[in-house]
């Protein structure tokens, strides 16, 4: 069992898998906060689209749905901005374009292609060198982003009237969160599929926040149930030959109903 | 310490809205230090005037100078104005303890100032407590402290006591007299209570959708002005066949 564990592959697994779910967890701080699920729900189905064009055009799919994510997120950001439609009609019209635009692209390609399956319901078995590079990547811009901007991203998101007032944009840290969470999502569809990375990003927030009694604790949890699911589902995925995006989110989910369970029954965090 | 001869200046403000006038030809100019209060009936363009004061709005004509500066340009460097709204929306399931927030939007350097602040505001023993647990009155003066500690040197606040019992209206207005003493900060607040007003506030700016009158409380009650604006509502209720 244990040499299973040492194969190149399943280190793959292991690290990527732990790096995006570590930061799918801090990231879904924000998504929780400024109640982005849907955001994130339509970008990540988008790389259906994407992984239909990049199959049907021939080239890498990995790359390309990191700037195809990243068009979906500026494009809901920019008609979102300017259009009398709310938000959340944007997103959802965007989002079922970009799927529908998927379906025909998938049309083309010849017979059942089975390579979409992958991006559907992931692969993190399959991770190639390309992918360890992309996901250093984005650890280091993800670290860059929150030790630069994170506090006042914070506070726009805390206090958006009064960061007006402050001549900070607003709407200009809400467009960068966009387009850097489209870069995470985009490469969390590999691990655990289109149909699933939003419960990377908002599960361990959410479980953290049934049973925190401050943001640090709130915070803290959130990267440690992020981090620990990554770990566990991975290594339940290798020890049992199951799924590994599916046992993540398992994982995740353990996490969220017992601390519910915890909060609702013993009133930790009320 | 602010300089009194410093004036905040309204020149011939207007504002309209999908064709509707809103404020029409505003002016006025105000001391800096004062306390001073907006008021009027619904619909006269209270929390609109200060809106575009705090340039959260956009004029449709004039102009607003605060010494020679505009309130688009001046916060961005001067950090002068502040506001507290009537309704602050956040998520209240969110888990952050008062002393969390207050370290998270505010630059603390100093902790005595910051203990000092929260003391004068009477929420220094809530420190720790969840900010979405905190009552209506306490969360006011959570705003006012955190207007404190940015320092901003005016201070709008909108219906501050429009969500909170008579006990807890009583300690805002005790509070923000003191806050325009003790600190020294320019108190603009849009209230409908004129009693409490006339009571606390040094300044009274009527408005009805232009400037009614401006002056001190007592001035403007013996000449009948603050009568004068609420009787024109009045009438317009009793023309309507409603007697309240």
């Amino acid at each position: 069992m244990l040499s299973t564990f040492m194969m190149p592959f399943v280190i793959k697994a292991f690290f990527c898998g732990t790096i995006i779910g570590s930061i799918c967890a801090c990231y879904g701080i924000f998504v929780t906060i400024n109640k982005m699920a849907f955001f994130s729900e339509s970008v990540s189905h988008s790389s259906i689209a994407a992984a239909a064009f990049a199959l049907w055009l021939g080239i890498d799919v990995s790359v390309f749905t990191i700037f195809f994510s990243l068009a979906v997120a500026s494009a809901i950001a920019l008609v979102s901005q300017s259009s009398i439609s709310s938000k959340d009609s944007v997103i959802g019209i965007i989002h079922s374009t970009t799927i529908a635009v998927g379906i025909i692209i998938l049309s083309f390609l010849s017979g059942g292609n089975n390579d979409i399956s992958k991006y559907l319901f992931g692969d993190i078995l399959a991770i190639t060198n390309l992918d360890i590079w992309l996901c250093t990547g984005l650890l280091v811009l993800a670290l860059i982003y929150m030790l630069k901007f994170g506090r006042t991203h914070m506070i726009t998101c805390l206090t958006p009237e009064f960061s007006v007032i402050e001549g900070i944009s607003v709407k200009l840290y809400d467009f960068l969160m966009m387009l850097i969470l489209a870069f995470i999502i985009s490469l969390s569809v590999k691990i655990v599929g289109a149909i699933l990375v939003t419960a990377l990003l908002i599960i361990p927030s959410n479980a953290s926040k049934n049973i925190a009694k401050s943001f640090k604790s709130f915070a803290v949890m959130s990267f440690i149930f992020g981090a620990l699911s990554a770990v566990a589902g991975i290594a339940f995925s290798v020890a049992a030959d199951l799924p590994a995006g599916p046992a993540i989110i398992v994982v995740n989910a353990l996490f969220y109903f017992l601390t519910f369970f915890m909060r609702s029954v013993f009133n930790f965090g009320v | 310490m602010q300089d009194k001869t410093k004036k905040i200046q309204v020149q011939n403000i207007s504002y309209k809205s999908g064709g509707v006038s809103i404020l029409e030809d505003i002016t006025f100019d105000m001391n800096y230090g004062s306390f001073a209060s907006i008021i009027g009936p619904n619909g006269a363009g209270k929390s609109t005037l200060i809106k575009i004061m705090l340039g959260l709005l956009k004029q449709t004509s004039g102009e607003i100078f605060y010494e020679g500066r505009t309130p688009s340009t001046v916060n961005r460097k001067h950090h002068l104005l502040g506001y507290v709204p009537q309704y602050f929306q956040f998520d209240r399931t969110l888990p952050i303890t008062l002393e969390e927030f207050f370290r998270f939007t505010c630059h603390i350097s100093d902790d005595n100032h910051f203990n000092d602040i929260l003391n004068t505001l009477n929420i220094l023993k809530l420190k720790n407590h969840l900010l979405g647990k905190l009552s209506g009155g306490e969360l006011q003066r959570t705003l006012i402290a955190y207007n404190l500690l940015h320092n901003h040197q005016i201070i709008f606040l909108d219906e501050p006591t429009s969500a909170i019992d008579m006990e807890g209206e009583n300690l805002i207005y005790s509070i923000l007299k003191e806050v325009n003493e003790k600190y020294n900060k320019t108190i603009i607040i849009v209230s409908h209570d004129i009693e409490t007003i006339l009571d606390n506030v040094d300044t009274i700016i009527c408005l009805n959708k232009t400037l009614h009158c401006i002056g001190g409380p007592e001035a403007l009650v013996s000449n009948g002005a603050i009568a004068s604006l609420f009787e024109k509502k009045k009438s317009l209720y009793v023309h309507k066949g409603c007697k309240h």
